[in-house]
């Protein structure tokens, strides 16, 4: 593929792996393996929310493409393990621009997410955090089909995409109504601890890790800004259970 | 009061599961859920170990870190395929999100010392759980090791 094939082809492939939640290294590296396997040389910069390409072979001029990537930096494991797995195929110098380009559309467009599996995941996961941090079986299970409510509530107002603060706020609030309720449901409960294993389906850890990585690596701004982001969904996240805390339950 | 060998066999199956189901929420979808699981384990009991010797949290969570990458970079030779549900899965159980949330809790509290207490736990233990993934998967790459089947995957 000559550059002016292969340049869009790499933004969007890049553009995929940055909104799936790869770090900044990867797709840079990612790409920079792709020109060089076709014979070209190549200059990639890549932000949380951009891609800058040019690429060239020598003698001719470079074609260069900017590619702002919208969305939120959200994690989907499974098209991030597809368009990582694509760099072998991709780099192949036998495969035509259209065989190429297949491969690329078909882990661009997002898949179907169950509904029933997130809210099960969500369960599940507000339940084994729960005991994990000490919690009673009781106050888990209490986690666990609040959690499940929740998450609930969120896929059915996802369609109005709430921004990624106001969606962890809200939750928080009502997930720690909650824990707030369980003390009367489960005698002894704590609200607390019910609530800390609730949270954790809206911490956003990987988010929190890979920032640090990205920042030893070297790529500090798409480090600030990532942490930047995690840092505000957790504050708005704690915002939400203290002031439920501290309205409902003055000695928690 | 319950046997501590029984506990840290629930701590390690809460480990197995706590690491396959949050990564569903991240949209893992499902295939090859016993590396992930056995990715929990392995950096959970590392981490427990490494307290059990008398090593500081920040230094345990980087053993347990490594554990994870070393699993993961494992993992992926041997399946000869990039997993990146492994590393996040085994990652989440070591990840700071309990600390992080009590720091702001404090914070917000005007706790200030316990706030400053917490965050400074939470910042050390997420820098020593990216610098053990960093250090192994540094390594993985510099080692003369057997790809995985696409070799020049990022």
């Amino acid at each position: 593929m000559t550059p002016r094939e292969l340049v869009p082809l790499a933004a969007d492939w890049g553009a995929v792996l940055l909104a799936t939640g790869a770090e900044i290294r990867q797709v840079e590296e990612g790409l920079y393996g792709l020109f060089a396997a076709h014979g070209h040389h190549a200059e990639v910069f890549v932000l949380l929310k951009g891609i800058f390409l040019s690429a060239w072979t020598p003698g001719t001029e470079p074609v260069s493409l900017i590619r702002h990537v919208r969305g939120g930096s959200g994690v989907d494991l499974s098209r991030l393990e597809k368009a990582l797995a694509l760099a072998g195929p991709l780099a192949d110098p036998d495969l035509g621009d259209r065989q190429a380009r297949a491969l690329v559309d078909e882990v661009q467009a997002p898949g179907p997410r169950k509904g029933w599996a997130l809210t099960l995941a969500a369960a599940a996961t507000a339940g084994i955090y729960g005991l994990f941090f000490g919690g009673t079986v009781a106050e888990a299970a209490w986690a666990t089909g609040w959690a499940a409510a929740v998450q609930g509530l969120r896929l059915g107002t996802a369609r109005w995409t709430p921004p990624a603060l106001v969606d962890g706020f809200v939750a928080s609030v009502v997930l720690t109504l909650g824990a707030l309720v369980a003390p009367w449901v489960i005698p002894g409960a704590s609200p607390v601890r019910v609530v800390t294993g609730e949270v954790m389906i809206l911490i956003p850890g990987v988010a929190l890790v890979n920032g640090i990585k990205d920042v030893l690596h070297g790529d500090t701004v798409s480090s600030l800004y990532r942490l930047a982001e995690a840092g505000l969904q957790t504050a708005a996240i704690a915002a939400g259970v203290v002031l439920v805390l501290a309205w409902g339950w003055p000695h928690g | 009061m319950a046997d501590p060998g029984w506990a840290v066999f629930g701590d390690l199956v809460l480990a197995f599961v706590g690491a396959i189901v949050p990564a569903f929420l991240f949209g893992f979808d499902g295939r090859r859920w016993p590396w992930v699981g056995v990715s929990g384990v392995v950096g959970w009991a590392v981490y427990l170990g490494g307290v059990a010797l008398g090593w500081t949290a920040p230094v345990a969570l980087f053993a347990g870190a490594c554990a994870v990458a070393l699993w993961a970079e494992g993992v992926a030779r041997g399946v000869r395929e990039p997993v990146p549900a492994v590393l996040v899965g085994g990652v989440f159980p070591l990840v700071p999100g309990l600390t992080t949330f009590q720091a702001l809790e404090a914070l917000l509290r005007h706790q200030d010392a316990l706030a400053s207490q917490k965050g400074g736990q939470a910042i050390a233990a997420a820098v020593a759980v990216a610098l053990g993934i960093l250090t192994l998967s540094g390594l993985a790459r510099l080692l003369p090791l057997p790809g995985p089947k696409n070799s020049r995957h990022p």
